[in-house]
């Protein structure tokens, strides 16, 4: 097996440096973790891992390595992720957007509409309520675009992708939770909150199960809208990077795997689109779903 | 193996937990800045342009009533005025007829009173004449007479008799 596993990482060594050009700097750390490992599949999966994982350092271009173990509370690569995110937004909205145009023109337009966008096609509709959609609209515009951000982020070379981390995805969805909640009781009081839950025309001693049911729902919603972000991207890109990964075992047999890694990562661009969207449009119907029931 | 649990931080990989923390700070701190320096204004400058392009249109569609009541009133000036033209007009032409036709009238009087006029002068004038003529003839009778009788009869007889004789004529 250990005579086998050098001729294949021989092999793989030669195999490289063919498709080395194409993809940066990839191959090299991969034929390194060959040269001592026994498994060119094992090799791989911990590549993969290690490119998804959050970390203390940020590994840039040129052998550069920016560490950030010395910050405090444990701030990583993927906090720094948000906090870049957060800076790009911050300047096109604070610096870039021209408030004050009658006529908006240009990047003022293109962000103009998506906040239209998320206020007339999101908010409004899903809070089921005018005046309550409007008032939600910077907070749901703020989901949208750091959640965007970050996920196109993610597609970039330099940077890693944060929402993959369940952490931030968690993080993301309390605050949806605690909108629910604090909002709910606040909006309605403490009474009016509980019988949001209570289902309508239904006998009471089904209500004795039903309400708890209804208020783990909420529990439920925000585990569900946490899975669902970091899930999506943490697939999409563990399969891109596995697509890479295949040019690695198999050779030059493997290089239409890089074809495919290309088509998944267009994809992905379509993914940022739409979980960011799902993210706020859900936000906002499980909001609405307790501060205006429909009875 | 570090591999399959590489999602959730194993080994010296941060924890998702401080994640979760770290997550709150950047998004509480990034939706104070949007909230207070972007959406805000934001969201005003949406609410009062909407406005004002809900007004301008309300405004537009009001001009356009406005006009079209312009010019419903223009129509039916212009169709007035071409009402009163027509009407002067005929008037006009009833008062040119009614002065020709007076004017005639008096043509026909005042030549009618010449025509009369004259005839009685040719008739005046003809009985003048003719006065006349019956004198001359008588004193040309006389004379042819009284040549005729030779001298006989002086003149004072003869007078008186010339004017018995023409009397009786």
């Amino acid at each position: 097996m250990s005579s086998d596993s050098t001729v294949v990482s021989k092999d793989l060594e030669q195999e490289v440096k063919e498709v080395g050009s194409a993809i940066e700097h990839i191959p090299e750390e991969i034929a390194q973790g060959a040269a001592h490992g026994d498994d060119p599949m094992a090799d791989v999966v911990e590549w993969v891992g290690s490119h998804l994982a959050d970390s203390y350092s940020w590994h840039l271009p040129g052998g550069l390595n920016i560490p950030l173990d010395s910050l405090p509370m444990g701030f990583s690569l993927h906090a720094l992720m948000l906090v870049i995110a957060s800076l790009i937004i911050s300047f096109l909205f604070v610096v870039v957007y021209r408030k004050n145009d009658r006529v908006p023109t240009g990047i003022t337009n293109l962000l103009e509409t998506l906040v239209v966008f998320v206020r007339d096609e999101i908010a409004i509709p899903n809070v089921n309520h005018v005046e309550d959609g409007k008032k939600l609209t910077p907070l749901l515009c703020t989901f949208f675009f750091l959640i965007l951000t970050l996920n196109l982020m993610g597609l970039i070379p330099l940077f890693v992708t944060a929402t993959a981390n369940p952490g931030v995805t968690l993080g993301l969805a309390t605050i949806t939770f605690a909108v629910i909640v604090f909002g709910g009781i606040i909006k309605s009081g403490p009474v009016g909150f509980i019988k949001a839950f209570i289902p309508h025309g239904v006998p009471l001693p089904i209500l004795f199960i039903l309400t708890p049911l209804e208020m783990l729902g909420v529990v439920i919603k925000t585990a569900a809208l946490t899975i669902r972000l970091f899930a999506n991207l943490l697939a999409g890109h563990i399969v891109v990077y596995v697509f890479v990964g295949l040019i690695v075992v198999f050779g030059v047999f493997g290089t239409p795997a890089f074809f495919l890694a290309l088509g998944i990562n267009l994809l992905e661009v379509l993914v940022a689109f739409i979980q960011a969207y799902v993210f706020t449009l859900l936000s906002a119907m499980f909001i609405g779903q307790v501060w205006h029931p429909d009875h | 193996m570090a591999s399959t649990n590489f999602v959730f931080a194993a080994g010296d990989s941060p924890s998702g937990g401080k994640m979760v923390i770290w997550t709150w700070i950047i998004f509480a701190a990034l939706f104070f800045v949007l909230w207070k320096f972007a959406f805000g204004p934001i969201m005003q400058g949406l609410e009062s342009r909407e406005q004002t392009i809900r007004q301008s249109l309300d405004q537009a569609e009001q001009a356009r009533e406005q006009l079209e009541q312009i010019e419903k009133t223009q129509e039916e000036l212009i169709a007035k005025a071409q009402h009163d033209a027509k009407e002067i007009i005929e008037e006009a032409r009833k008062a040119a007829d009614e002065v020709s036709r007076s004017v005639k009238q008096k043509a026909n009087e005042e030549a009618q009173v010449l025509i009369y006029n004259a005839e009685r002068e040719i008739q005046e004038k003809q009985g003048i004449a003719r006065l006349q003529l019956r004198q001359e003839s008588a004193d040309l009778a006389v004379a042819v007479a009284g040549k005729i009788l030779s001298e006989k009869l002086d003149d004072e007889h003869t007078q008186k008799l010339t004017e018995k004789l023409i009397n009786e004529i």
